[in-house]
């Protein structure tokens, strides 16, 4: 009976494995949402996320030190009177991304900017964190 | 019944891109009344001019093309994302008013309203005799 009980878990699995992979399959990314890029060069780090639907004002971004948080809620599709949802993919909930910067940067000078669902965020270094060249004398 | 009405199509397309560009499958949220079907599809970094909309034979193709992120100086040191074009096609199987369709991107969402051909009900009066 075990057996039987066993082999059918196992088939249910494969099932809502293939379903999870036929849903999942070719997209740009399959972590937490929304996903981060990060570049950086010595003088400063820059932030890329993909945030389609997002407006300016739903979006929550605070830096502190060497981290960054980027948070929001998206509202759930609810079906109106005399509608269906065949599909319902897009992210919706609560939301919290918290990233660390390669060195401490400075808040003051920090610039987001989001055109077409994609928020670019600026981040300078601060100045005393920059390497510096060292000179050196000749005896 | 309705959930029928719009079937996925296999990705294993015989039609070939010419550009060497990674392709997603944008995720979507598809919603359909008695009048119209409406479809949203996620495509970060594209704007208007990126998109290619087709219905042949009732499949309905999405396409969009986001501008590239501008990382000239800098080097990568964390990604979880990463660049591509944005396809996906549906087999709608529901008789679609094809001169009304519209669409229109926002913040990097396409949006598509499929007004569906509602036959018009005919009131048949049966007369006696």
């Amino acid at each position: 009976m075990w057996n039987r009980v066993t082999s059918e878990l196992l088939r249910d699995m494969g099932r809502i494995q293939q379903e999870v992979n036929r849903t999942l399959r070719d997209q740009s990314y399959d972590g937490e949402f929304p996903p981060v890029n990060v570049y950086a060069n010595s003088d400063r780090a820059v932030l890329v996320s993909e945030v389609p639907g997002m407006e300016p004002a739903s979006l929550d971004v605070t830096v502190s030190g060497e981290t960054i948080t980027i948070a929001g809620v998206v509202s759930a599709l609810q079906a109106a009177e005399g509608e269906n949802i065949h599909r319902a993919e897009r992210f919706a909930g609560k939301y919290s991304r918290t990233i660390r910067l390669p060195y401490p940067v400075n808040p003051e000078q920090v610039v987001a900017m989001l055109k077409n669902g994609v928020l670019r965020i600026e981040l300078p270094r601060v100045e005393h964190d920059k390497p510096r060249k060292i000179e050196i004398k000749s005896a | 019944m309705s959930a029928k009405i719009i079937r996925e199509e296999s990705q294993n397309q015989v039609v070939e891109p010419v550009r060497n560009d990674t392709v997603f499958a944008p995720r979507v949220n598809i919603r359909e009344t008695e009048g119209q079907i409406v479809i949203e599809a996620d495509m970060p970094g594209v704007s208007e001019s990126g998109i290619d909309i087709s219905l042949e034979k009732r499949i309905l193709t999405i396409e969009g093309l986001p501008e590239k992120i501008e990382t000239e100086g800098y080097g990568r040191i964390y990604s979880e994302f990463r660049y591509g074009i944005f396809r996906r096609s549906f087999s709608i199987q529901a008789d679609v008013d094809n001169d009304n369709i519209s669409a229109s991107v926002k913040n990097g969402v396409l949006t598509i309203v499929l007004p569906k051909i509602v036959p018009a009900k005919k009131k048949i009066v049966v007369s006696a005799g």
